[in-house]
Formats: C-alpha cells, structure tokens, sequence
C-alpha cells in the first residue's frame, strides 16, 4: 500500500479568455499527509475543483509547485509536468464519467490495459472480480452502466479508481447526484474504504456537513485562496474569519456587526439599532475595541433561553420550525435574519444570552480576534 | 367543431399538394420507365413493360453497371476518407485548446458555401496537368474538399455533446488521447459518426457538376453523369432506359434513407447524444 503526501507551493492557475485574465487559484500553499483524507470545501466557483485537477494533472498551474511525497510532479519553473498516469492518481468524478458503451467489467478494467507492462486476460479478470466483490457488485459486471442505479455506478467509478492501487485518490463531489439517504449511506461506506485502504485522499465538496464527518482535515477554499485549514474540530470551533464562520454549521452562523457603546453607565454592543448586552469577561477584553467597528458571531445552538435580566438579546420570533426535539427561531432584525436553536419551545418575546466561550469576534475586515484564548 | 374540420381539411390539403410537389417527379419516372413506349401520352396507348430495366441492365453500350460502380467505389471512397480527416479534427476542435479552434470551423463553414461552378473551371485546369482527369482518384479529392464542412460539422455537433469527464476519466486512466478517440469517443459518438458517413455519401452520390467536368467516359463518369448523358442508336434520348436507370439509381438512396432515417435527421438537427 501506497502512502504518499502532497505538497502544493504556492500554486496559482490563471485562465485566459478573449478579453480578461481570471485567476482561480492565488498562492495555495499547504501539506496533505500520507494516508489523510484530506476535504477541499467551498462555494460553487471557489476554485476547488481547478486544484483538484491541478493536482490530477488534468490542467498545468500557472506557477507553483506539486510534489508527491519526494516526486516532483508539476513545477512551472523547471518546465516539469508529469500527466494524471505518470503521476499514479485516480479520480471519481461527480458525473462518474463511466464510459457508457463497455460493460461494468470493461469499466473496471480499462486502466489495467493502458499499463506499461500489460496483464494478461486472465490477471486482469481477477483483479476486477476482487475490485468487484470489495465493493459489492459482483452482480453487476455484465451491465452497461445504463442499466444501473445512482449509487451503483458510484461504486463502479470507485471500483475503477482503486484497482490500480493508486498513490492519491481524487474525488469530485462524488455524492452530489445522489438522493439524501444514499448520500447518508455512501459517506459511511468511503470513509469506511478509505479507512481499510489508507489511500491519501483529496475529497472536494461544496457541502459542510460532508466535510466535516468524512475528512480528517478540511481545507476550506474562497475565491481562490486557501482561508483555513485544520481539523473538523478546529475549523468548526475556532474559524479563522467570518467567512469560514458563516459556511460550516448549519443553520449558519449568526454574524452581528456593530460597535460597543455606552448609554446610561453601561456598555452595550450596538448593531444595527439593537442593543446587546455582552458578558462582562468579554467587555473586559474589548476595551481596546471602543470606537472600532467588530463583528460578533454566534451559532444558533449556542444560545441559551434566559430571564430578561440576564438577556444578551431580546427577539420577537417571526418563524419558529419545528426539528424533532429541537427548535430553530427565526428573527427579522434590522441587520437581517437572525437564527437561534432551542430544545424548549419559544416564547414571544425571547430572551437569549450567549455564552462567553462560544462566542465568536471578528475584526472590521473578518479576521478573527482570539480574546478568551 | 366545424373550425377543427376546416382545419384538418387545410392541413390534409396542404400536404397533398407537398407531396404531389416532391414525389410527382419521380412517380413520373417510375410511370415512363416501366411503359412500353415514353410517348404514351400522345398515341395515349400505355402497356405495362420490364424491357427498360433489361435493357438497361444487360446493354453494354449503356455501362450502367459502370457507373453504378463507379459511383459506389467514388463516394465510399470519398466518405470514408472524409470521416478519417473530419472525425480527429472535430475531437480536437471540441477537446484541445490551440489556436484557431474557433476560426478554423468557421473558416471551412465559409468556403464551403463558394458555389462549384466558380472553382470547377480551375480544378480541370490543375487535374489536367496532374493528370487525373477521368479518373476515380480524381473525382474522390475534389468530394472530400466539398463535403469536409458537412462531415466535420455533423461530427463536431455530436462531440460537443459528449461530456469532457468522459475524456478525463480516460486520461486519469492511462489512455493516450488517440485511444481515447477510438474506444471511447467514437463508440460513444456513433449515431453521429454514422450520420456523417451516410450524408456525406449521399452528398458525393448525388453530385452531378464535378463528376461531368472531371470525367470524360464510362471509366470514370458516375449514375448521375452518365444517365444524363444516355443516347439511343441514333443519338435520341431513350427516355425510358433514362426513366429506368434512375429509378434503379435512386431506389439504393431511397432504402437507405428510409432505414436509416432516425440517424439522419439526428445529424441533420445536430446530434441528440447524451453521455
């Protein structure tokens, strides 16, 4: 078994057009380790799946470096560029990209006859019923992929991708064409194959909660540049901006922006015309933040039901939806729309306080300030 | 109710008289090739007879089965070749980015509409020389320069189709771009291809003016060349072993069309594949 890391040096791709230049991807820079699932997140049109076709070799970077583990792959410098077989990748793709006139078994197959060193009929019939029986679809060989289900040509994709025992494995939203409860079902079945192979994988997806149960670290992507990356835990409970903030949890996180005033011997946070009363561990904090503008972000589950005298905040709900044994309560303030998650019914008017350790401060241009670390 | 009637009527009327329009030409011709005489209408005497297709298909001095072959051996000849040339060409234009992807197309598009008659003097001129006039070879080459746009057009509208995934799942599996061609775009691609194949040899089929200015006899000259030029014993227009011959010429092109219909009107309207 393979285990290699992936090593991106400043890597930028810019696409030129007839009129402009747009660059995708600006100075991605980071380490994936041997054996790591590894989860590119972000919005549609980020720039995620660029780089992961950069590091398949299906695009050059416009400068930058790759390397797997000591193999450089890709290096504009050196005019070196190794193409997706040379580099031993395989990838899934969001469509799967079966070829739709072979046979499941001809599917399978297909990389074991662009070898250098080809395999005889016989070996490469038993590396596809292997392949095959690990994923289950023994009974699906003599099919065109036509005839199959959503999530039987996803595991035919899979099947193809690992039966060269390949170095890195690449996938593309590869669950984004199923239906809720096969996604549900298919996400446990690849972290449970990743797991059993140890194949370093790059996993892209634009959605959170995929993210956060399949990757060992996620890297979560913006208009082109890499905006943080750590752990499930880390970028959940400490995002490095607002931006990383509001696009992991769901429902989003609540992002009040404002300045601290006084009014009647007391310090409030105002935002937007609504006065919010902080904890006094954190104002003792913020005093340095008097006059500047700051936003403060709290997810909804981390409010608490409260009395008046203890309220952060007092909302008048607007829509209160029902989720099992819990409540989400919607608020129109003058700033927008504002969530809150409750396991006791709402009443109207609602007061929420919120807790020191789970709030969240962001500077005027949505760096995160760390004031309880 | 009496507006739908009307309606219907209209619409009935109205494709009755197309049909008469299109199809009238050729049920005369098929009414004079099998009559006994081509002058029916005046001695207005008619009597149902074969002798026009026996004469048609035994007479030596009427080469029918030369021009059938040479006509068949020309524009296989020239489809297959143009397929060959237009096939890798439209994966490039649709798959690899180089410059000129766009204009090229539209370059071909452009000089596809010159009319024959403008170039035609020319290319007697240049095939003299080299010595190819009447000859296949020398017909095969100007039709693969005339239907190159048809074919490479019809081709290009299917690929474009084709998913590029289709394409980088082939390459993350080792396979060159050339395998990736033939065993996975071309199979995936085959109502086009074969839409292509057939209108192109339709095309080169039917072409009258190169194949008359380029050919001099029977050793060369294709059906519709020389059914027009059929002559009697004494230099008169056999109208019937004409009305025979290109019912015999046409009825291939009929059958084929009617089978194969779905794929060309597919190609016609521009590929309907989906990946």
């Amino acid at each position: 078994m393979k285990q290699v890391s992936v090593r991106l040096d400043n890597l930028e791709k810019s696409f030129a057009s007839n009129r402009v230049i747009v660059q995708v991807l600006k100075k991605v820079d980071f380490e994936i380790h041997p054996g790591e699932f590894f989860v590119l997140l972000g919005p549609s049109g980020c720039g995620k799946s660029t780089l992961l076709n950069l590091i398949a070799g299906l695009e050059k970077p416009t400068s930058g470096r790759l390397q797997f583990g000591d193999r450089i792959v890709a290096d504009g410098h050196q005019g070196i560029f190794l193409g997706p077989f040379e580099r031993d990748v395989s990838m899934v793709f969001q469509s799967y990209a079966l070829y739709p006139h072979m046979t499941i078994e001809e599917n399978i197959a297909f990389p074991l006859t662009n070898l250098p060193t080809p395999l005889n009929t016989h070996e490469i019939k038993q590396r596809v019923l292997e392949t095959a029986k690990t994923l289950q679809i023994e009974p699906l060989l003599d099919r065109k992929p036509a005839e199959l289900s959503g999530g039987q040509r996803q595991r035919v994709a899979i099947g193809r991708a690992i039966i060269r025992n390949p170095a890195v494995f690449l996938m593309d939203e590869p669950l984004s064409n199923l239906d809720a409860k096969l996604r549900i079902e298919m996400r446990a079945q690849l972290k449970d194959l990743q797991n059993r192979l140890g194949i370093t994988t790059i996993y892209v997806t634009h959605d959170q909660l995929e993210a956060m149960t399949l990757g060992h670290r996620i890297g979560v992507l913006n208009e082109g540049f890499i905006q943080q990356i750590g752990t499930p835990r880390e970028v959940f409970h400490r995002p490095t901006n607002e931006f990383v903030g509001r696009f992991l949890g769901s429902p989003s996180m609540n992002i009040f922006k404002g300045t601290l005033r006084e009014t009647g011997g007391k310090i409030f946070f105002e935002s937007n015309g609504v006065l919010m009363q902080l904890p006094p561990i954190i104002l003792s904090h913020l005093k340095e933040q008097k006059s500047a503008e700051f936003s403060i972000g709290i997810r909804p589950e981390d409010f608490q039901i409260c009395v008046a005298e203890e309220a952060s905040l007092t909302i008048n709900p607007r829509v209160v939806e029902m989720i099992g044994s819990e409540y989400l309560v919607h608020a129109l303030l003058q700033s927008g729309w504002m969530t809150a998650r409750t396991s006791e019914e709402p009443t109207n008017p609602l007061h929420l306080k919120m807790i020191p350790e789970k709030m969240h401060f962001f500077e005027e241009h949505g760096q995160r300030m760390n004031l309880l670390s | 109710m009496r507006e739908e009637h009307v309606k219907r009527l209209l619409v009935l009327a109205g494709s009755l008289l197309l049909l008469i329009f299109a199809l009238g030409p050729f049920g005369w011709m098929l009414i004079v090739s099998f009559a006994d005489r081509p002058d029916f209408l005046a001695t207005r005497e008619f009597s149902f007879s074969l002798q026009n297709y026996v004469d048609v298909l035994t007479s030596p001095s009427l080469h029918f089965t030369d021009y059938v072959w040479n006509s068949l051996s020309v524009s296989f000849g020239a489809s297959f070749l143009v397929n060959l040339f237009a096939l890798p060409a439209a994966y490039a234009i649709s798959r690899l980015r180089f410059p000129g992807r766009i204009l090229i197309p539209i370059v071909i598009l452009a000089v596809s509409m010159f009319p024959q008659i403008s170039i035609v003097g020319y290319l007697f001129d240049l095939f003299s020389r080299l010595n190819l006039v009447n000859s296949k070879i020398g017909l095969i080459f100007p039709y693969i320069a005339w239907t190159i746009p048809l074919a490479l057009w019809i081709n290009l509208s299917y690929m474009q189709q084709i998913p590029n995934d289709l394409d980088k799942a082939g390459l993350i599996d080792g396979a060159s771009r050339w395998k990736i061609l033939s065993k996975i775009i071309i199979p995936t691609a085959l109502p086009g291809v074969f839409s292509a194949f057939l209108l192109t040899f339709i095309a080169c089929f039917n072409e009258f003016l190169f194949a008359l200015m380029l050919s001099i006899d029977y050793t060369a000259q294709t059906l519709p060349v020389g059914i027009a030029l059929f002559e009697g014993l004494h230099g008169e227009i056999p109208w019937g072993n004409l009305m025979a011959a290109s019912a015999l010429a046409s009825v291939p092109l009929i059958v084929l069309t009617l089978i194969f219909q779905k794929y060309i009107v597919g190609g016609l309207m521009g590929g309907a594949v989906k990946g």
